[in-house]
């Protein structure tokens, strides 16, 4: 199976690749007064209003400033930044391996040549 | 009958009963014949297509009601309630027996009894008792159904009627009609046509009624009728009904000198060839005497023609029909069964021109002309002038051009998009505005303002592709207040106005439901009884009015009656006991009204048939808030009261101000702003802020304390936005405008937040929050 891995502060993250509708790059976004604190804000993306969620915060890490190569994962209608779009792999997910103190989100450590990747449940975005 | 029928009988059925139910209403209210007309037929018609397919239950039903309304159109009975309730019942009868055939494939046994019990007992002008001790078993004896249908089989004695018919200056024909091999239902078929001809003047068949009203039999059939009319306005008549019947032969009876009759010969054109002794070239000789135009006509199909018959005989009918045909060949009923080649050549005669026939033809798509004749007259020859038909490739060009279909139906969802791309194109439109600005070029700017002008009318087409007419909500309306009405046992006359008042379609598939609690509210406690009404000087009869006008961006709904209003007093006791408000609470009368609509309202005495159902007016509040409209109550006790709806014209386009809190802009929508000004003089007043405005004190919301801004300073503007009486200021930094924008929902994430009702896409391409005005009020 084909997976998107995406690099958050200094870890690889991965995705199956069918659960991403787009990588973009950062827009303007308005913040909204009021909203959960992982929502960054609203924005548009070619004229659909798309809700902003920092995945960083969705994984307790620090906040950082955007750079150059901040992305943002469009999936299930819902932009995720993320801090860098690294390859599109292909994986054998029965290799992932479970934690004992995986955060919700993790579905497990996925080992790739010299490389682990920190595979995101899609179903609990 | 075969199953695979059944939908084509359904459907017909259901446009049938339709009609029946429009007409009911018309005729109701005007006791217009016409309209009775219109429910005869379609109860004919149903009539013989239930009978067809063996639905003998409605047959039966359809038959009764036909005897009754055969009667009212002769005037031999007068309309009355009765009748009236009978043929609505009858009509009820029908669809539950519809809905059952649909649901099953299979007749229902639903009890009938009472129904046709009813219906005669109208007819006779006898009062119907019900009786409710049905056997659901109940037999229809199908062949008892049919005593009314003329049948006279003895030749002698139609002679003698005709005789008769002829003295009184009638003419007699007979006809043989046969059915197209694709007529799915003959006998229908067959019944559709005797309503034409008109039954009274059908003065025999074979084969005979009673084996017709078997429903069993597709062959031809000869009839005799009688007519006033001559022979080409029968003929004309007759071939208009359906494609599927063909007349064969039509030929007048005379009287020979021996006292006898005789038949004249077929005054249909017969197959074959064009010859001088031809009796095609007699009757070209009269049409042209007639000063009609003959022409001859030959076309040819396109190879990739799909219903070659169906597009011939669409170039009939654009000519002048089939029955101006004087000649085909191949003959016309070969065309109709679509035994033919590509080609066809005709003889039909007209009063139009040249030029407007070969336009009429070259219309039609997949259809070529290679040959137009006039045919003209010469001295005493009758002569076939030259072919006419030019071929240049700008023909070709035009005949080629397909005429499309005058509608199509869209997905919404499509519509939608579609909407979704032109704000886009808005806002890169707007882009370029300010690029041309910054880049001095006499094209770029000549191109920008000509596409600001093209996006701004894809704009309004859009929307005006999205609206519909309120009509296809309203229309249900009256016979709900007719039977509502007359189970409370009101009189009570309904008006409609302005139903061709347009709204978003999202919209007016919502309003049905508000609208009809309103007049069930007006109905039920608006209009007083009879015997009220009469002791305070009104007039028996009730009024209801609805009403639909558009004023500005918005459309109005209203529901008036001239009842006995609201009873101010007793709402506000009403409110007290459900606690809805406190004793101490001093309220206008319009505030008072507005009690209604909180949730667990009722002031009825007594609790009726209609409310007491746990729900009311609130629901009616509810629904129009989630269509972002307002509703309103005045009322003048013992006059009426009127409840009015406001509704955005459409959901997707809505006008607002624009304003700064803290570095963003937001918009709040126009409908709810009152009024702005510049912030000073506030005050505090139990510890809350309050500013003077028009002699009345307002609470002011600082919206950047809501929304986690710091407050740097006391300077700033007010927005005054109002719900009814209630009115409240809210504090922003700056006024930016008014913007007319393209609602845009928020995620489910975010619609939580109850201070924002949407977001927009602004003219840079960025995005702003759209404020819910109603959160600052509460």
């Amino acid at each position: 199976m084909k997976i998107v891995t995406f690099r958050i502060s200094s870890e690889l993250y991965g995705l199956p690749v069918d659960t991403v509708k787009s990588i973009e790059r950062i827009q303007p976004i308005r913040p909204v007064p009021m909203a959960p604190e992982n929502i960054v804000g609203i924005m548009n993306l070619r004229g659909v209003v798309m809700t902003v969620i920092d995945l960083r915060a969705m994984l307790n890490m620090p906040q950082s400033d955007f750079t150059p190569d901040t992305r943002l994962l469009v999936i299930k209608d819902v932009s995720y930044i993320v801090d860098e779009a690294m390859d599109v792999l292909e994986a054998d997910l029965s290799h992932t391996e479970m934690q004992d103190e995986d955060h919700p989100l993790v579905e497990g450590i996925l080992q790739q040549g010299d490389k682990l990747i920190v595979m995101i449940k899609s179903e609990s975005l | 009958m075969s199953k695979e029928y059944l939908s084509m009988f359904i459907d017909e059925t259901r446009e049938h009963l339709q009609a029946w139910s429009d007409g009911m209403i018309s005729m109701e209210k005007s006791g217009d014949l016409t309209a009775v007309a219109t429910i005869f037929r379609a109860a004919h018609t149903i009539k013989g297509m239930a009978m067809t397919m063996g639905y003998k239950h409605m047959g039966e039903v359809t038959h009764k009601a036909e005897n009754l309304l055969d009667d009212l159109r002769n005037n031999k009975i007068k309309i009355t309630t009765p009748i009236v309730d009978a043929l609505l019942h009858a009509l009820d009868m029908l669809e539950m027996l519809l809905d059952d055939i649909e649901s099953t494939e299979e007749e229902s046994d639903r009890n009938i009894l009472p129904i046709i019990d009813e219906l005669k007992a109208a007819h006779e002008g006898r009062d119907y008792v019900s009786i409710s001790a049905p056997s659901a078993n109940h037999h229809v004896e199908p062949a008892a159904a049919h005593d009314d249908l003329p049948g006279i089989n003895d030749q002698a004695l139609i002679h003698k009627v005709a005789e008769k018919a002829m003295e009184q200056g009638y003419r007699i024909y007979e006809i043989v009609i046969g059915f197209s091999s694709d007529c799915v239902m003959p006998l229908a078929r067959f019944a559709q046509w005797l309503q034409v001809i008109d039954q009274d003047s059908l003065l025999h068949t074979d084969p005979d009624a009673t084996i017709l009203d078997t429903g069993d039999y597709s062959g031809d059939i000869t009839a005799v009728i009688a007519s006033r009319e001559d022979f080409e306005a029968v003929g004309e008549a007759l071939s208009s009904i359906s494609s599927e019947i063909i007349v064969r032969s039509i030929s007048e009876w005379t009287k020979s000198e021996q006292n006898t009759y005789v038949k004249t010969e077929n005054l249909l054109p017969k197959d074959g060839h064009i010859t001088d002794d031809d009796h095609v070239k007699r009757v070209i000789q009269q049409a042209l005497k007639q000063d009609y135009r003959v022409y001859e006509v030959g076309v040819l199909l396109a190879e990739t023609c799909q219903m070659k018959s169906a597009r011939i005989f669409m170039v009939f009918e654009a000519i002048g029909g089939q029955n101006h045909l004087l000649f085909t060949k191949p003959h016309v009923q070969l065309i109709e069964k679509e035994e033919m080649n590509r080609d066809v050549l005709f003889v039909i005669w007209t009063k139009e021109d040249l030029t407007t026939v070969q336009k009429a033809i070259q219309s039609i798509s997949e259809v070529d002309i290679v040959e137009l004749r006039e045919w003209v007259k010469d001295g005493d020859e009758t002569l076939r002038g030259p072919n006419l038909a030019q071929k240049s490739d700008q023909q070709k060009a035009s005949t080629a051009e397909k005429r499309k279909m005058s509608t199509v139906r869209v997905d919404t969802e499509k519509l939608d998009d579609l909407m979704n791309l032109v704000s886009e194109l808005a806002i890169d439109k707007t882009r370029l505005e300010r690029i041309r600005t910054e880049v001095p070029h006499v094209g770029l700017s000549e191109t920008v303002d000509h596409m600001s002008r093209l996006s701004s009318q894809l704009q309004e087409l859009i929307m005006s592709i999205r609206m519909v007419p309120v009509e296809t909500v309203f229309n249900r309306f009256p016979r709900m207040v007719r039977d509502t009405s007359q189970q409370l046992g009101k009189e009570v006359e309904f008006t409609i106005i302005g139903q061709d008042t347009e709204l978003d379609r999202t919209v007016v598939e919502e309003i049905g439901d508000p609208i009809m609690h309103m007049l069930r509210n007006s109905l039920d406690h608006g209009i007083e009884s009879m015997m009220q009404r009469r002791a305070s000087g009104k007039p028996e009869r009730g009024h209801i009015e609805l009403r639909a006008y558009a004023a500005g961006n918005h459309v109005f709904i209203e529901v008036e009656d001239d009842g006995h209003g609201i009873n101010r007093d007793k709402v506000f006791k009403k409110a007290l006991e459900k606690g809805i408000v406190s004793s101490s609470e001093h309220l206008t009368d319009h505030q008072i009204f507005q009690l209604m609509f909180a949730s667990g309202f009722s002031t009825a005495d007594q609790v009726s048939d209609l409310s007491g159902r746990g729900v009311g007016l609130d629901v009616v509040k509810s629904k129009i808030e989630s269509l972002s409209g307002k509703v309103d109550v005045f009322s003048e006790e013992g006059k009426g009261t009127k409840f009015v709806i406001r509704l955005p014209m459409t959901l997707a386009i809505m006008d607002g101000l624009m304003v700064k809190i803290g570095d963003h802009p937001y918009l709040i929508p126009i409908g709810s702003i009152t009024e702005t000004g510049v912030l000073r003089n506030t005050q505090s007043v139990n510890g809350s802020e309050v500013v003077i405005w028009r002699n009345r004190v307002v609470p002011i919301v600082r919206s950047r304390k809501i929304f986690n801004e710091p407050i740097v300073s006391d300077e700033g503007f007010v927005v005054f936005v109002n719900r009814g009486d209630k009115v409240v200021g809210i504090v922003v930094d700056e006024l930016l405008g008014q913007f007319e924008v393209v609602l845009k929902t928020l995620d489910q994430r975010l619609k939580k937040i109850p201070y924002f009702a949407g977001a927009t896409i602004l003219g840079d391409g960025e995005v702003s929050l759209i404020i819910d005005a109603n959160a600052f009020i509460d």
